[in-house]
């Protein structure tokens, strides 16, 4: 009688390839032969998300694929919450659709629990990810570097990072983990401050690592950054916020949005202070409270598109869009 | 097209179909003969290697005897046969990564497979050996249906795996032939071992 671990390479390859994470974590459980063969041919995993969040006692992990966000057994999704509990033990809840079993491991720490867990899967063979989000707004990320040290960079296309760590400090914590992610495959650079809006962050030595002249989106939300303007004009979407704004700024980026080849480029830049508030309004008029009071302006040796840019209270807008959808005839160029 | 429809038979079973069309004889080892379409071979990468190396023609197949598959039964020829013949002329699945790695079981292919998991893995067998490239594909999709949801204990039911314990002397006698990757790898099982895996399970 033939077993399923008689079958040969290719046909125990292919039904792993059709297994889930969970389900192959719990075929390795059994025994030597199937851990071997899964650990030395790691299936690829579909995982394409990850996310871990958390306060100061509790961290949560969740993987699954962008398309299936059924918890696990109905889906894939597996969504896992490490408590501290009683000092150094640990509470482990598995969020599943039916039921949420819970585990307690003793004498060790949580953080530690869930670096352990992170490093499995990690080790598995993943797809370049979609989205990798980790948030560090109530805890440290130093629990990770254990497990992502030494290991090949995540190859991820989005970077979300959320953080409130104290403003001395911020550039170093987000460079310190740069280097665990993958820069060639970043599209999207996404950083959160929490709780710390209107202060003022130096993102000097941000702007000179890989990552950032990788990326072709860019979100940085609740600080003002500095850095020149120069810094940004390679991407095609763009959300920041400076403290104080140039009008020598506003036409740099003016002039890029004439004479960029690619037509998708949007950027919003939110502003604290003008440096100079008439010579704008000299320049690009009163701001502006409604989205159809938007300055359109031809694009040399461009016919067919022209670019906007909305003068608002608080931030300038620049798009370029098709002329036949542009709100009324071209004014100025 | 249902199961019992298929044009797969055993050859004292029913006249040979009075088409131009060449079939094929093949001999499983215990005996048993099948007349397979020429059409329905292509599914197999094997045969259709083995019968265009031989270059029969329609006097040969008829001829000379059948062409023997020395390492698969009757039964699971039959479903193997049935299966290609169903599914003649489609196209076979490349694996260069532009093919969806999701494979949804058409209601023949699970009809056919509604079997019982010996006569299963002997199928995926015969598949891999045969390299019908979508037979494994859908009966390796149908085994791994099977472990969806089960805890580890169940899948060693489902599965019939042996325990750690009883897979120590095969793994011992392994151990002696192993390269020092595989050892490093063993290694690091032990280690995962001791840890219990993920500490969600």
């Amino acid at each position: 009688m033939i077993l399923l671990i008689d079958m040969p390479e290719v046909p125990m390859k292919t039904i792993l390839e059709k297994l889930g994470y969970v389900e192959i974590q719990c075929l390795r459980k059994n025994c030597h032969s199937l851990r071997n063969f899964i650990d030395y041919f790691k299936p690829e995993q579909s995982i394409d998300v990850m996310e871990i969040s958390g306060t100061a006692g509790n961290i949560s992990l969740l993987i699954y694929r962008n398309d299936d966000s059924q918890l696990y057994p109905n889906g894939q999704k597996i969504h896992v919450e490490y408590q501290a509990l009683d000092g150094e033990n640990t509470e482990i809840t598995w969020f599943r659709k039916n039921k949420y079993p819970k585990k307690t491991i003793l004498h060790e720490n949580f953080s530690e629990v869930l670096s352990r867990d992170f490093g499995l899967i990690l080790k598995c063979k993943l797809p370049i990810l979609r989205r990798f989000s980790i948030d560090f707004k109530y805890t440290s990320k130093q629990f990770l570097k254990k497990h992502l040290l030494n290991k090949s960079p995540i190859k991820t296309n989005t970077l979300i990072i959320k953080t409130n760590t104290l403003i001395t400090q911020r550039q170093d914590d987000i460079l310190s983990f740069l280097p665990y992610i993958c820069a060639d495959t970043l599209k999207k650079l996404e950083i959160e401050f929490v709780d710390l809006s209107g202060t003022l962050m130096n993102i000097s030595k941000i702007v000179e690592q890989e990552h950032w002249k990788r990326a072709k989106e860019l979100h940085i939300h609740g600080v003002s950054v500095m850095a020149g303007i120069q810094n940004f004009e390679h991407f095609s979407y763009l959300v920041v916020k400076f403290d104080l704004l140039y009008l020598k700024d506003v036409l740099f980026l003016k002039e890029l949005f004439f004479h960029t080849p690619s037509t998708f480029k949007q950027y919003r830049i939110s502003f604290g202070k003008l440096s100079d508030r008439d010579a704008f309004i000299r320049e690009l008029g009163h701001p502006i409270t409604e989205q159809r009071q938007t300055l359109i302006f031809e694009r040399p040796d461009d016919k067919e598109n022209v670019v906007t840019i909305g003068f608002f209270p608080k931030f300038f807008e620049f798009k370029i869009i098709k002329k036949c959808i542009a709100p009324r005839e071209v004014e100025v160029n | 097209m249902s199961v019992e429809n298929a044009p797969v038979v055993d050859v004292d079973e029913a006249a040979i179909p009075v088409e131009k069309k060449m079939y094929y004889r093949f001999e499983s080892n215990d005996k048993k003969e099948f007349r397979v379409s020429e059409l329905a071979i292509q599914q197999s990468e094997t045969l259709n290697r083995l019968v265009e190396a031989m270059g029969y023609t329609s006097e040969d197949v008829e001829n000379k005897p059948a062409i023997a598959i020395e390492n698969i039964d009757g039964k699971t020829l039959k479903l193997v046969f049935q299966w290609c013949e169903h599914h003649k002329g489609e196209a076979i699945p490349v694996d260069d990564g532009s093919v969806p790695k999701i494979v949804e079981i058409p209601e023949f292919d699970a009809k056919l497979m509604d079997i019982d998991n010996g006569l299963l893995f002997k199928l995926i067998w015969a598949a891999d050996y045969l390299n019908i490239v979508q037979l494994l594909n859908v009966s390796c999709k149908k085994v791994a249906n099977m472990a969806q949801g089960k805890t580890p204990a169940q899948l060693r039911r489902v599965y019939l795996l042996p325990s750690d314990e009883e897979d120590e002397a095969a793994k011992r006698a392994a151990q002696e032939a192993q390269d020092p990757r595989a050892r490093e790898v063993e290694e690091e099982f032990e280690e995962r071992k001791r840890q219990g895996g993920n500490s969600f399970f």
